[in-house]
């Protein structure tokens, strides 16, 4: 078994699944936004933040998080592993795409945490959006509201 | 690396469109890695308040922002598709030779028509 200690999975038939099944992850989520968009081209902030805050989205929206960070290190890694080589780079190649992987690297731990704080929201004091109408996750609690009773 | 064998084929002697279709969908994936950070920039402006909702609905507005933004959904377009393409490929779907070129056509057709509606709908 061909292994790397740069690739995601430490495999590359580990890779090779996990990158068609965050695709199909990340298709569906971009189709699901997308799709809300053409359907509510003036959807306008308490429509959407109303829609996107649902618990069924907040989930949704984290697992497609993961799913990019996987994603896209399988293919920069497949990318940077073809390219910056010592065809090209002669002698300095290897600490060339170190250089690559290791802002790859940080870059995606800047998109992990800045995404899962705008799904995740008012972690830093950001107001929730229209209240009433949004389920208890996330924006409530991060201000101290009581959820709204529900079913009572 | 001082062994002989060979490399690779001088890309610019030989480009089958299946090569096109496939260079063009690692250039969209690492263009992606960039536009991923607008999107979340606009999806952040978006979820925060009406005045950042406003906020993002101004800078798609604004020549750079709305060419920023066509591109990212053009080559998002572009890697969808090609992914769809890849993973039919992976079930043996439009896999020979032939079938792989119209594929390789057919990708570019459509996210050309997708890049054209999302042209559309920005402008």
């Amino acid at each position: 078994m061909v292994t790397n200690v740069t690739s995601f999975g430490r495999s590359g038939l580990s890779d090779f699944v996990l990158q068609r099944v965050s695709a199909v992850v990340l298709g569906a989520f971009g189709l699901c936004v997308g799709g809300w968009f053409a359907v509510n081209p003036e959807g306008g902030h308490a429509a959407f933040a109303a829609w996107f805050s649902s618990t069924p989205m907040v989930v949704f929206a984290t697992l497609a998080v993961g799913a990019l960070v996987a994603h896209a290190w399988i293919g920069m890694w497949t990318v940077g592993t073809d390219y910056l080589r010592p065809h090209y780079f002669g002698r300095a190649s290897t600490v060339v795409r170190l250089a690559y992987q290791g802002a790859t690297a940080a870059l995606l731990f800047l998109y992990l945490i800045w995404a899962l704080a705008v799904i995740w929201g008012g972690l830093n004091g950001s107001t929730p959006p229209a209240t009433g109408e949004m389920p208890a996750l996330p924006h409530a609690s991060a201000v101290g509201e009581a959820p709204p009773a529900e079913g009572s | 690396m001082t062994s002989e064998r060979p490399v690779e084929i001088a890309p610019t002697s030989y480009l089958p469109v299946t090569a096109v279709a496939s260079i063009t969908h690692r250039i969209t994936g690492v263009a992606l890695f960039a536009g991923t950070a607008y999107l979340l920039f606009l999806l952040d402006l978006a979820l925060d308040s009406e005045a950042g909702f406003a906020r993002a609905a101004a800078l798609i507005e604004t020549g750079l922002g709305k060419f920023a933004l066509w591109i990212t959904l053009a080559a998002l377009a572009y890697h969808f598709i090609a992914g769809v393409r890849h993973l039919l490929l992976d079930f043996h779907v439009g896999d020979s030779l032939a079938g792989a070129r119209r594929g390789a056509w057919t990708t570019l057709g459509l996210s050309f028509l997708a890049a054209a509606a999302a042209g559309a709908w920005l402008w």
